[in-house]
């Protein structure tokens, strides 16, 4: 495990942990960073992580755009735990306020991406159990689906439309007043 | 697996993660559609248990506006009915010629309740000129799980008189009018509270309804009782209100997690004094709620400032407390109105005085989301209501 960073962080933040992706490409991240994944957490407190932790189910596209958002996180919450001793509650709740905001422009942000990418940043961020990432995405795809019809949301995901006839005609017949 | 991600499709996300999607989703519209996407989806989300979908209102015309998304929603019931009430997922019709029941929309199962003009007119002398203009129904336990249960029905009527009328579906079985003059024959609200029957008459009593059965088993109120009479410790007003002003007021009975909450709601002319009895310009500025401590004798009212990780649902034809949960967007402490006045033959627009009150900081926030524009003309002879649609797939 790398180890050492600038004098005042924390050792156990400055701790470097290396992940690999299903494609075999490597990514040094810090401790605090890795940690955000619940997963890769229970590896380290195993201590199974020396050699590098590999990730079979993410790729390197995927897996980097996860540890930009973990990054952010992580950073995010370094400073809130920072900000909480050295300043008084007024000024607190208003860096408080500006993280909030500044995160909330990441994630929207960090959200902008294509259909198949936002599929397998859920896909990865269940894996890595990063629940942060993980309600995110869920909340994206819902917002994107909300008053659309089932032939709307079929487009844009690019679904096929496998329902039997005795299926749609029963969804009419319960649920008419949802397709009116 | 993920390494295959790329072969993969939307339709193979899996179930609990297609769970999590339909938690964010508060409405059941958008559920229903969702499940209607693809056959994977529809067996996957029969797996999910989710947490029940944000209410509906109705709207005069017989439509349903779905909150907070505004989704207009059109749900059949009998041409010649209209809805004058609502019990959960349940609706109080009423039809032309006067007859009355229950029905589940969606199941469609109906309880058939007497002709209550009817047999709220055959006991007692009463003018001509008198009727009936209100009703608020109320039962002791959900109707989906009890459907023999007896209906306790309010009948407010032009009067200012409060008729409680009880019913073993399809027979009534007994009235009672609480006696006196003024506003001492008044009720503003009933509801049931660990199997009894409780109202708040004018003024801070709490009377309990002794329900008890006569020889011949039907269900009367055997006694009536006052608990709570606190009239010479009137609590004060909110602090947010003058008392130099004039607030109308109207309160509310809820059952709220084990506990019998009493919703004190202030209404503000805001117009010229001229406009007062029109009630264009009302509006809501503040609630204050107290919760019933029966633990003493007399019991008493107590204020609460917290509900305790709920929402209440408040209006004269049906209340209701609802947990707040992560993804439906209800907001905790925070108490969601219509416009529910004056008592008149034909409603009011519900969305002309309505929003959120948020007890802790006494603000007040739009009934439906930002973006959502006001549906117009719903004029019509339906109430308004709250409906909570039950998610039973």
């Amino acid at each position: 495990m790398a180890s050492a960073g600038s004098g005042d962080e924390k050792a156990a933040a400055a701790a470097m942990i290396t992940l690999i992706s299903s494609d075999n490409e490597k990514f040094e991240v810090t401790e605090a960073t890795a940690t955000l994944s619940q997963t890769i957490r229970h590896m380290i407190e195993d201590g199974c992580t020396d050699g590098g932790v590999p990730l079979p189910n993410v790729t390197s596209k995927i897996l980097a755009r996860v540890i930009e958002y973990c990054k952010k996180h992580a950073t995010a919450a370094a400073g809130e735990e920072g900000s909480s001793s050295s300043f008084s509650d007024a000024a607190f709740l208003e860096v408080d306020r500006a993280f909030l905001e500044e995160l909330e422009e990441f994630d929207d942000a960090f959200l902008e991406v294509d259909r198949a990418t936002l599929f397998d940043l859920i896909l990865a961020a269940n894996y890595l159990d990063i629940k942060g990432l993980l309600n995110l995405t869920c909340q994206k795809v819902a917002d994107s689906v909300k008053g659309k019809t089932p032939e709307q949301i079929r487009e844009m995901y690019n679904i096929v439309n496998d329902l039997t006839p005795e299926e749609e005609a029963e969804i009419r017949r319960e649920t008419q007043w949802a397709f009116e | 697996m993920m390494a295959a991600a790329g072969s993969l499709s939307w339709s193979d996300l899996p179930p609990e993660l297609l769970g999590l999607v339909l938690k964010c989703l508060p409405s059941l519209a958008d559920r229903v559609r969702l499940r209607a996407v693809c056959h994977p989806w529809r067996s996957n989300a029969r797996l999910q248990t989710l947490p029940p979908p944000l209410p509906w209102l109705t709207l005069l015309d017989g439509t349903f506006l779905s909150i907070p998304d505004g989704e207009i929603i059109k749900l059949a019931v009998p041409d010649d009915a209209r809805c004058c009430g609502s019990i959960d997922n349940w609706l109080f019709l009423m039809q032309v010629h006067g007859g009355c029941s229950l029905m589940n929309p969606f199941s469609k199962a109906t309880l058939d309740l007497p002709n209550l003009t009817t047999f709220w007119g055959q006991a007692g002398s009463m003018d001509s000129d008198i009727n009936p203009l209100f009703y608020k129904v109320a039962v002791p336990s959900p109707l989906d799980s009890s459907p023999e249960s007896l209906v306790a029905v309010l009948i407010l009527d032009n009067d200012n008189r409060g008729t409680v009328c009880i019913c073993e579906p399809p027979v009534a079985t007994d009235l009672f009018r609480r006696r006196g003059m003024g506003h001492c024959r008044y009720l503003y609200d009933i509801a049931f509270f660990n199997g009894k029957l409780y109202g708040v008459p004018f003024g801070d009593e709490l009377v309990i309804f002794e329900i008890g059965y006569d020889f011949a088993s039907k269900p009367k109120i055997s006694s009536t009782e006052c608990i709570i009479n606190s009239w010479d410790v009137l609590p004060d007003l909110p602090q947010s209100l003058s008392r130099e002003k004039v607030y109308m007021l109207r309160k509310y009975l809820v059952e709220c997690c084990g506990r019998l909450l009493m919703v004190g709601r202030f209404i503000h002319n805001d117009g010229p004094f001229s406009t007062s009895l029109s009630f264009e310009h009302h509006r809501t500025v503040a609630f204050d709620v107290f919760e019933a401590d029966l633990s003493t004798s007399p019991g008493q009212w107590r204020r609460v400032s917290k509900l305790g990780g709920q929402a209440l649902f408040v209006g004269q034809h049906s209340s209701k407390s609802f947990a707040v949960e992560e993804y439906n967007g209800v907001q905790e402490d925070c108490i969601y109105f219509i416009c529910d006045y004056p008592r008149q033959v034909h409603a009011a627009d519900p969305l002309r005085d309505s929003g959120v009150y948020n007890l802790r900081t006494g603000m007040i926030t739009r009934l439906l989301s930002q973006t959502t524009t006001l549906p117009q003309h719903h004029d019509g002879q339906w109430r308004p209501t709250w409906f909570f649609p039950a998610d039973s797939i």
